[in-house]
């Protein structure tokens, strides 16, 4: 039987070295209920296709004037009103020259699991598998589920990458189904974490409790953006919340920040939520290994 | 700076100091011209009108060694010079002389591989071009060549390369039998064969081995005597070193190699000595660890060195290896760009017997080249399921130095492309690289496992699309449609699959036909005494190489952008026959238009969304695989001239080493319908076309896992970039040596790797298109770096920085 449920997807990865063990193949999936500041896949939030624009590419050919008179002008360079587009994906296939890409992949269970079998030695021989990261994927975790099924019965590893923010009966077949979750933590702090991320911890939170319950092994996750989520006392928090969950944690990582993604803003015609360009400010990293550590928790710092 | 050694032996500062002072030494060495071997040489030919060329071949090496002048490097442990200083080219007028003339104002005037050419070097070649010119092998070869090869060189379909106007080269004596005999043991037999009953042809060939080689050893005796008088001026050490050196070198080779020192010595010898008496490059030196490690385990066990010692050795013979020097035409340098000699050693694989072979010199190896980082020799490891993971280790080690060495061979492939050819199991699993990633069985192949004709497969594309006619020329060599004049109709894929076929088959017909006519002229012209008498059964059969002296008579030609020929089928077949999206007229008027109109624009995104080779993507791999299919395909109908006169196989094989060729080749070649910009280069080897692989490494290894790599039995070229930061982490790195593992299993031939820095990553900047391939690690994965935003290119490229 052909499973005609379909999945929206950003991006495919191969040769991943860093979301799981071993050589992965990283699926971006799109949708995501929270909405970081930090962001670097912008284009993943949403659950709808994207446009981005590359405006570089274009040499005022004028083709996309007869598909979206309205939404474009030439004089004086390209400029488009994205609220004025009719059909982003008649835009995109007008223009010679790639200006206007898509982003958003429709792909059926089938389709994604054979995209990613196609890494199968690669896996064998590293211990490596899929990740499904985003965008958040538990957006569409009932097309994960199906695709994760189909991955562990051909013995692949699947690692699922999430923010844990929406109701645990909402993915929680899907957490069960993978092999290892990555899982991020973003603030302990509720008021800053809904001025960072639009959406507040505590389900993040509880979430974890039901991941404790299932047994399931997490690495844990934390960004380290300077002046927002870098307190040690908030980390210390977190660690401590974390360790009351009895989660079954193998790893803490910690990530540095990086600005990588703000170019894709432009292309979306978003504006880049944080504002000043802290990246290069100091990080006491020393310090919050030192908490984790005394936390009880092994740790990793992911240097740049 | 230092480097840091990747093993856990150390080195004194003393030693790390001299390598330093040597390899800067090596490192800033302007090339230049030397014209002692030229004069001696003509000196010597014209004392030798009437005798038979073997023999004045000789000679005149004989005469060049006794008389050329000998230096001993300040510092290095190893002696042996090829031309009067470090880096000159010296000049090799028996092969050709016209081109000298021509281009010896501007051989300091180029963009590239630049020769300094003193008055004094000028005058004397100008004062020896009369004797020469008319009587050349390139003359030779001029005067034998057809209006058809000639014609086909000038749209660049066909070009003549090296063997048109140099010797032979693309050779790895028989180290172990040498080693173990001396130069003496051949003089004495060579004696005892003139003694029996042999023809005049094969007593002449004796004649000048007792020639070649009695000089050879006067020449190491020169050393010797060298060697003592400097010792007198030094002291402590150095002075030591001089004088065991100087009593070493008044019997080396006499006998057979009695230690480690001696056979290090006298592997470079008979390289440097090869280097002299031919033009021809890619002399190699096999499968060193093996061959020496006999030598280098008795001095161990016998307490006479210890392995820091035995390092240091190995790392002045590698860096005396930087000495040498070939200089060539402009046109030919295009082809070869960077002075390359591709001296290639080879360590790793299995033995004959099919045990790992991996012993401690091999990782010695690593660690010398990790010591001096340049470009010769060619480095090269082969590597099996059973290869030890520490030697895999270090070897990615080393390429995370950003060597780019060693280059990657695999046995499984490699070994069974040898024993399809007839070869037995032994041998097969005994087999080196021969210059690039030619493959072939030291001691036992003649000259050239690879780069006869090149045949520019980017060209017979445009000449499918035109009906055979050169649209740059006008020049139609063969009609399609049996018409005159570009117009073409095919009906479907078949009757566009049967063009190809018909005119592969033509220009390969002729590139054959062009290999023989050089073939032909260099039993003449490089008939090499020693070269050969080092080569089984050369000794045995009274034959030169050229002759048909050897055991096995492998040579491939080398064909260029499979890739871009295998995308530009599945492009025309997917858009006009598939799916009739355009006419092929529509198509040829873009192409022609150089994808520049609108309307031309707009087919050319169509192309640029279709599957190309390197995404791992079925129904375009397999047309590439299809086209390398058509050549193999032909080889089994061509003979070389060797054929029946000696060699136990004589046969065409395949290779998809092409040099720097897939540049020029690409400046031939107008618009293709790839989707590939007029001028722009050819994709190299078997890699996917410049600017195609999107889906990153492992794509592209499974795209290629899908060629009859096997069968490509004189090498299959695959070239991957990495950025350092990508491998800079020990857990990337090991994830790499499972990438490596995969690669096996996958059927991959030969990979080699660049690890990039920010010089090119500015440059993929500017041309994007040239280097999709290359990898960048950004959060936390990797990926191409031309997809990023301009903003994320600039971030990497201040953290590539950072590192160093």
């Amino acid at each position: 039987m052909v499973n005609s449920i379909t999945g929206l997807i950003s991006n495919i990865q191969r040769y991943s070295l860093h979301d799981g063990p071993g050589i992965r193949t990283t699926v971006f999936m799109m949708g995501c209920p929270l909405r970081c500041a930090w962001c670097s896949n912008p284009e993943a939030l949403s659950i709808e296709k994207q446009l981005m624009i590359f405006d570089q590419k274009c040499t005022l050919c004028g083709e996309c004037l007869i598909v979206e008179p309205e939404a474009i002008s030439l004089d004086g360079g390209l400029r488009v009103d994205r609220a004025l587009i009719k059909d982003i994906e008649s835009l995109a296939h007008c223009c010679p020259y790639d200006v206007f890409e898509i982003i958003g992949n429709e792909m059926t269970v089938d389709e994604l699991v054979d995209e990613c079998m196609k890494d199968e030695p690669f896996y064998r021989n590293s211990g490596g598998g899929v990740t499904f990261c985003g965008g958040d994927p538990i957006v569409q975790a009932d097309f994960l589920v199906e695709v994760t099924k189909s991955l562990k019965n051909r013995g692949i590893h699947v690692t699922l990458d999430t923010s844990g923010g929406l109701p645990w009966d909402q993915w929680d077949k899907l957490a069960s189904a993978v092999d290892l979750i990555l899982y991020d933590l973003k603030l302990h702090d509720e008021k800053r974490h809904i001025e960072y991320t639009q959406a507040g911890n505590s389900l993040i939170f509880e979430n974890l409790d039901h991941l404790a319950k299932l047994g399931k092994e997490i690495i844990v996750r934390m960004i380290l953006v300077p002046g927002v989520s870098d307190d040690p006392k908030d980390i210390e928090l977190r660690c401590k919340r974390l360790r009351q969950s009895k989660a079954n944690v193998s790893l803490i990582e910690l990530l540095p920040y990086h600005t990588l993604g703000k170019g894709k803003y432009t292309r979306l015609g978003m504006p880049y939520p944080l504002g000043r360009n802290n990246e290069k400010d100091k990080v006491n990293v020393e310090e919050i290994i030192q908490i984790i550590e005394s936390i009880g928790f092994k740790v990793y710092y992911r240097s740049p | 700076m230092q480097r840091n050694l990747l093993t856990d032996i150390t080195l004194n500062d003393v030693a790390r100091l001299r390598i330093d002072r040597l390899r800067m030494n090596m490192l800033h060495a302007k090339a230049s011209l030397c014209s002692q071997r030229a004069l001696l040489y003509t000196e010597s030919f014209k004392q030798t009108e009437n005798e038979p060329y073997i023999v004045r071949k000789a000679k005149a090496f004989a005469h060049t060694l006794d008389h050329m002048p000998i230096f001993i490097e300040e510092d290095s442990l190893i002696f042996g010079n090829m031309a009067s200083k470090n880096f000159a080219a010296p000049i090799y007028p028996e092969y050709s002389m016209d081109w000298l003339v021509d281009e010896i104002d501007t051989f300091s005037l180029r963009k590239g591989d630049v020769f300094e050419v003193d008055e004094k070097v000028k005058a004397d070649l100008l004062s020896i071009s009369d004797f020469w010119l008319g009587n050349t092998h390139k003359d030779e070869v001029g005067r034998n060549l057809t209006d058809e090869i000639r014609l086909a060189s000038k749209t660049g379909a066909l070009h003549l390369g090296g063997i048109s106007m140099s010797g032979d080269g693309h050779i790895v004596p028989d180290y172990p039998s040498l080693l173990s005999r001396g130069f003496r043991w051949y003089i004495d037999e060579a004696k005892r064969k003139l003694e029996q009953n042999f023809n005049d042809q094969q007593r002449y060939f004796y004649q000048a081995i007792i020639i070649s080689l009695e000089a050879a050893l006067r020449w190491i005796k020169r050393y010797g005597e060298l060697a003592k008088q400097i010792s007198l001026e030094k002291s402590g050490q150095r002075k030591v070193e001089l004088q065991n050196m100087s009593k070493m070198a008044m019997t080396l080779m006499e006998q057979p190699a009695s230690g480690f020192m001696e056979c290090v010595q006298a592997t470079y010898l008979v390289h440097i000595l090869q280097l002299i008496e031919s033009n021809g490059h890619s002399f190699c030196f096999g499968r060193f660890d093996q061959y020496a490690y006999p030598y280098y385990i008795k001095d161990i066990k016998h307490g006479k060195m210890n392995e820091s010692y035995a390092l240091e050795i190995i790392t002045h013979f590698f860096l005396m290896a930087n000495s040498t020097n070939k200089i060539r035409p402009n046109g030919h340098t295009k082809f070869s760009q960077g002075y390359p000699m591709y001296s290639n050693l080879m360590i790793g694989g299995l033995t004959p017997q099919g045990k790992d072979a991996t012993n401690s010199l091999s990782y010695l190896c690593i660690d010398a080249m990790n010591l001096t980082a340049l470009k010769e020799p060619n480095f090269s490891m082969r590597y099996h399921k059973d290869t030890p993971l520490e030697l895999l280790e270090l070897a990615a080690k080393l390429i995370r130095t950003g060597t780019g060495m060693p280059a990657l061979f695999n046995d499984a492939v490699a070994i069974r492309g040898l024993m399809d050819l007839g070869i037995p199991m032994e041998d097969a699993r005994d087999y080196c690289a021969i210059g690039c990633v030619e493959t072939g069985v030291a001691g036992k192949y003649g000259h050239r496992a690879t780069g006869m004709t090149y045949c520019n497969w980017g060209k017979l594309m445009e000449l499918l699309v035109n009906n055979g006619v050169d649209p740059k020329t006008n020049i139609q060599l063969i009609s399609i449609n049996g018409q005159k004049g570009n117009e073409i109709a095919y009906k479907n894929y078949k009757e566009l699959w049967q063009g190809w076929k018909k005119i592969l088959k033509y220009y390969t017909d002729l590139a054959v036909e062009s290999d023989a006519i050089c073939d032909r002229s260099l039993i003449k012209y490089d008939a090499s005494p020693l070269a050969s008498c080092f080569i089984q059964d050369a000794f045995e059969l009274g034959k030169t190489l050229k002759e048909g002296g050897c055991k096995y008579d492998i040579i491939s030609q080398s064909n260029i952008g499979p890739a871009v020929v295998g995308n530009s089928l599945y492009s025309i077949k997917k858009l006009v026959f598939d799916e009739g999206k355009l006419s092929f007229t529509q198509l040829k008027e873009a192409i022609n238009d150089n994808w520049q109109g609108i309307e031309s624009a707009k087919i050319h995104k169509m192309i640029r969304h279709l599957p190309k080779f390197g995404n791992d993507i079925d129904e375009v791999d397999e047309i590439v695989a299809h086209v390398f299919q058509s050549y193999l395909d032909l080889l089994p109908f061509y003979k070389t001239q060797r054929s029946g006169k000696g060699p136990t196989i004589s046969r065409y094989t395949m290779s998809t080493s092409n040099i720097t060729s897939y540049v020029p080749n690409g400046l031939e070649v107008g618009a293709t319908p790839d989707g590939r910009f007029a001028y722009q280069p050819l994709n190299e080897g078997c890699s996917p076309t410049q600017g195609t692989d999107t889906h990153g490494p492992t794509a592209v290894l499974k795209s290629v896992s899908k060629l009859p790599n096997h069968q490509v039995a004189a090498g299959q070229l695959l070239n991957m970039r990495f950025t350092p930061s990508s491998l800079s982490k020990d857990e990337d790195l090991s994830k790499f040596i499972d990438l490596l593992k995969t690669s096996i299993e996958l059927n991959i031939y030969h990979n080699q790797f660049n690890i990039v820095d920010t010089k090119t990553l500015r440059e993929a900047q500017k041309n994007p298109h040239l280097y999709t391939d290359l990898l960048v690690r950004v959060a936390g994965y990797c990926a191409q770096f031309v997809s990023l935003m301009p903003e994320a290119q600039e971030a990497i490229i201040a953290r590539s920085e950072h590192g160093q």
